[in-house]
């Protein structure tokens, strides 16, 4: 039971996650004007659904703000409250405090502060006025859930407090749906309840009020004489005639599922095509006549009359009868999909086999091949739709973002305003879950580094509200992302001190505005001159460059004194799959990634690699002078079998006095040379993790399957410079560059 | 099976080691394998496949009774030299060598153990296992189990799989 209710909450905290991003959307869109009530009804909708399920789970802190919240948000749904930039602020502020105590409940963050949501709920209450226009304010932390089966009567009608029903000129035409649910739906795990938000459902928002349910209870025995697996009320439900004439078919699909245990009747009104009146209506004070007996008891079905969205546990089932579903949607587990990849992967690899081996001389058969071709070509397609569904759109982290400026720019007493460009971009969901941390970093910095204080804004004579632009877009198989400020720029000339005094740069050196710009990405680097409650903790933006490369990126500054800054990050679509090369040491094969790859030279021997004191060897390439790292050597790759090619290789190198050595580059710009006997090909391979079932191999930072069903490592370029660059001085290699030049 | 009868013939004898802590009654199904001249069990519950030797990509810097890496339907699966790893000689020029595919519930992590030769199954009483301390150094072995005339010796997969993971794991394991 315990592992039950812990499987709902997760399921609860999942929906919160996608309810919150919603939310945050929604007023988005609200202070870009671009509102309807569509878009009220998501922002109600979002917060609604996080109350509902949160009573369920008795998390009162999170219910009893999200229910102030809610009839704040109620006054803007009905009207009543024109959002104007100061409200929707207060919505935001409170939204964070909605998040933190989402993730208070999950116990990933630190209890909210009381005063924090004293001082938010005030002002909610100041946007309604306090007590006025919150119909629902009297239900606070109320939870309905029965433990024991209690007939309930539901009461979807007279709660027009969206709009009067009367407002209508005529009065509308009305249709009257009486059904009766055989046991069998029940046992099914349907409920009637469904059917009710179903014909509800048909009704506009706005008009939800003009439809009037009666339970039939006339069956229902005395409780002590109920067979409790019996099926015994009945439903009449009248709902206004719409406009829209198909609105009998829509109640038709309503039943759609449960025809066949459910008997149902739609009759309207002065149309004698009915052959009865709906039964008399039996009125609900029912319960009076039952001495003794607790039940029926009346219950105003709460979530059926706030909102047409359900409680979490039961938005599935409910959804059957909506015709108008926005994002069908399904969850799955990641680890099915990734299943679903391994063996797409297995798949590929099956298939070059059985190519290989009907291109072989004694089995060839060009029409095989053909055939075999468009099954490569379905593979292929496959592949892609598999990865499709691992892709999602980059706005769950850019929405954070929001906040982080939001938060970011009242630290730092700006007026900063984020603009999101292309968050429809779709990129792996590796990929976003890894790309929250460096953003949230370089928009702290921009904020607090990017855009000016607003005195020195309107000096320069630009308006006080800072503006930072953070765009996606897909180019040539990548994803760019830039984050553009229009605040003062980089101001190389203190860059530049800030890197003497550090001494990250020698004094008297000369550095383009590149270099310089470069520089901002130096460990240890901060021209914070107060360590802010922002920046200055210890994190730089080395750290955010080190986090982008790990992901296959590459980050590039582009500066105008006076106009802003531009950040532009490139990183790969999926960090499933790497660009890599394979390369050939000792019989071994390996991939390198070749985002770090520089080039590939053949060197001489003899004139281009000089051993320095220590023993190591360093080779020159057009006169920079590169630490040689021996593959072989350093990951210990044993000689045995690959004796013939060792011979082959100090062969080839003794006869032309050459060796092949890939130049490769860690995000620092350090740069070592590896010595390799070939490269084989480059090919796209799938990432797969050694540390699953190993642990962590120094100079290894993954593995991949090749064509041919065997296991390759990727290798971890910067751990594999890292340790030839400290055997390696670098002041030896300054004089070596000399003598060399 | 020569080795089902003989646990029998010792089931009819009616050896009970009454001092044994482990509760009585419950028995286990367990595959017995050889390396080198000793003979091996594991609870038949913890494998996954049996396959056939074939050659594993190698780990740079691994400890020597690590074989190297295979492919398991996309995994990535450390094979584990046991005559390696056990401080025993293996048998020499073995062609039936193969590796058992182990899966271990509470490191969640798989790997080959690559063995000489694999002998068959047998049905174990808990209360037969004679434990081994673990300070006496023997942290490989859980237990001892005679079945006849021979000793057979009861692998600890945790101790492994922790070594596989890693230092921390094996702290971890310990702490």
């Amino acid at each position: 039971m315990g592992d039950v209710m812990d499987d709902i909450l997760k399921i609860f905290f999942e929906e919160c996650d996608e309810l919150l991003p919603e939310l945050e959307r929604g007023l988005g869109e609200l202070s870009a004007e671009e509102s309807s009530q569509e878009t009220i009804n998501a922002i109600f909708r979002a917060v609604h659904s996080i109350k509902g399920g949160a009573a369920s789970f008795g998390l009162d802190r999170l219910v009893r703000f999200a229910h102030v919240y809610e009839s704040a948000l109620d006054g803007l749904r009905s009207g009543k409250v024109e959002p104007d930039p100061a409200i929707i602020k207060t919505f935001f502020l409170a939204m964070d405090v909605l998040s933190d105590l989402v993730a208070e409940a999950k116990h990933t963050g630190d209890e909210v502060d009381e005063g924090r949501i004293d001082e938010n709920v005030r002002k909610l209450e100041a946007i309604i006025g306090k007590g006025g226009g919150a119909p629902v304010s009297s239900e606070v932390g109320e939870t309905p859930v029965p433990d024991d089966f209690t007939p309930v009567t539901v009461d979807l009608g007279g709660f027009d407090f969206d709009e009067p029903a009367e407002g209508g000129g005529e009065p509308p035409q009305m249709l009257t749906v009486t059904f009766r649910p055989h046991s069998d739906l029940y046992s099914r795990g349907d409920d009637a309840r469904n059917l009710l938000m179903g014909l509800k459902e048909l009704l506009p928002v706005e008009e939800a009020g003009a439809m009037d349910v009666v339970c039939h209870m006339q069956d229902l025995p005395a409780l002590a004489d109920l067979p409790a697996e019996d099926a015994r009320l009945g439903w009449t439900v009248r709902l206004p005639e719409l406009s829209s004439s198909g609105i009998e078919d829509e109640i038709q699909a309503v039943f759609d599922w449960v025809g066949d245990v459910c008997d149902f009747q739609i009759v309207r009104d002065g149309q004698p095509e009915g052959e009865t009146e709906p039964e008399p209506v039996e009125d609900t004070t029912i319960q009076e006549n039952a001495p003794a007996a607790p039940v029926p008891v009346e219950v105003v079905e709460r979530v059926a009359q706030a909102d047409s969205s359900p409680p979490a546990p039961a938005a599935a089932p409910a959804k059957v009868g909506r015709k108008r579903e926005q994002n069908a949607s399904i969850r799955v587990d990641i680890g099915r999909i990734g299943m679903l990849m391994d063996m797409v992967g297995e798949m590929v690899i099956g298939q070059a086999s059985l190519e290989s081996a009907l291109t072989r001389d004694a089995l060839y058969d060009p029409e095989l091949l053909k055939r075999l071709a468009v099954i490569k070509t379905l593979t292929r397609d496959i592949q892609e739709a598999v990865m499709a569904i691992r892709a999602q759109p980059v706005r769950n982290v850019f929405q954070r973002m929001q906040r982080v400026v939001r938060e970011a720019s009242s630290l730092a007493n700006k007026d900063v305003a984020l603009v999101l460009e292309g968050e429809e971009t779709e990129v792996d969901r590796t990929l976003i879950e890894n790309l929250t941390d460096p953003l949230t970093h370089m928009l702290r910095n921009a904020v607090d580094h990017g855009i000016e204080s607003p005195e020195a804004r309107q000096a320069a004579g630009k308006p006080t509200q800072g503006t930072i632009w953070l765009s996606a877009r897909h180019r040539s198989g990548r994803i760019l992302i830039e984050i553009r400020d229009d605040g003062g720029g980089i101001n190389t000339q203190r860059v530049l001190q800030t890197a003497i005094k550090r001494g990250i740069v020698a004094s008297g050196a000369s550095l383009g505005e590149n270099e310089i710009n470069e520089l901002i990405f130096a460990p240890g680097f901060s021209t914070a001159e107060t360590v802010s409650d922002l920046s200055g903790r210890g994190v730089g933006m080395d750290v955010v460059k080190q986090a982008i490369q790990n992901l296959g990126g590459r980050v590039n500054i582009k500066s105008t004194p006076g106009k802003g800054t531009l950040f532009t990050l490139s990183l790969p679509l999926t960090l499933a799959v790497l660009d890599g090369m394979l390369i050939e040491c000792r019989g071994s094969t390996m991939v390198v990634p070749v985002s770090s790859v520089v080039e590939l030279v053949t060197v001489q021997k003899k004139d281009d690699v000089y051993t320095i004191p220590d023993g190591s060897h360093v080779v020159s390439v057009r006169g920079r002078c590169i630490p040689l790292i021996y593959l072989g050597d350093e990951l210990t790759l044993p000689d045995d079998g690959g004796l013939q090619e060792e011979t082959h290789h100090m062969g080839r190198a003794g006869e032309e006095g050459q060796m092949i050595v890939l130049v490769v580059e860690n995000e620092a710009g350090a740069r070592a040379a590896l010595v390799v006997d070939g490269v084989r090909d480059q090919a796209q391979v799938v990432i797969k993790s050694i540390e699953k079932n190993y642990r962590q191999i120094n100079g290894v930072s993954a593995a991949t399957i090749l064509g041919d069903g065997s296991v390759s490592l990727i290798l971890d370029v910067s751990t594999l410079i890292v340790s030839a660059t400290k055997r390696v001085d670098t002041r030896a290699l300054e004089a070596i560059a000399e003598r060399a030049a | 099976m020569d080795l089902m009868s003989l646990e029998e013939k010792k089931q009819t004898d009616g050896q009970v080691d009454g001092a044994s802590s482990v509760p009585s009654g419950g028995r286990e199904q367990m595959i017995i394998f050889t390396v080198g001249d000793q003979r091996y069990c594991i609870p038949i519950l913890s494998i996954k496949e049996i396959r056939e030797f074939e050659d594993p990509t190698y780990l740079p810097h691994c400890p020597t009774y690590v074989e190297g890496a295979i492919n398991i339907r996309g995994n990535i699966v450390t094979v584990v030299n046991l005559a390696n790893y056990l401080g025993t000689a293996p048998q020499a020029d073995n062609e039936r060598r193969v590796v058992i595919i182990i899966e271990d519930g509470a490191h969640r992590a798989t790997c080959g153990l690559l063995v000489d030769s694999v002998i068959g199954i047998t049905e174990i009483a808990l209360d037969e296992i004679q434990p081994i301390s673990v300070d006496g150094g023997a942290a490989e072995l859980s237990g001892l189990v005679s079945i006849g005339e021979r000793v057979i010796r009861i692998l600890r997969l945790d101790t492994v799989l922790s070594r596989l993971l890693g230092d921390e794991a094996i702290a971890a394991a310990a702490g």
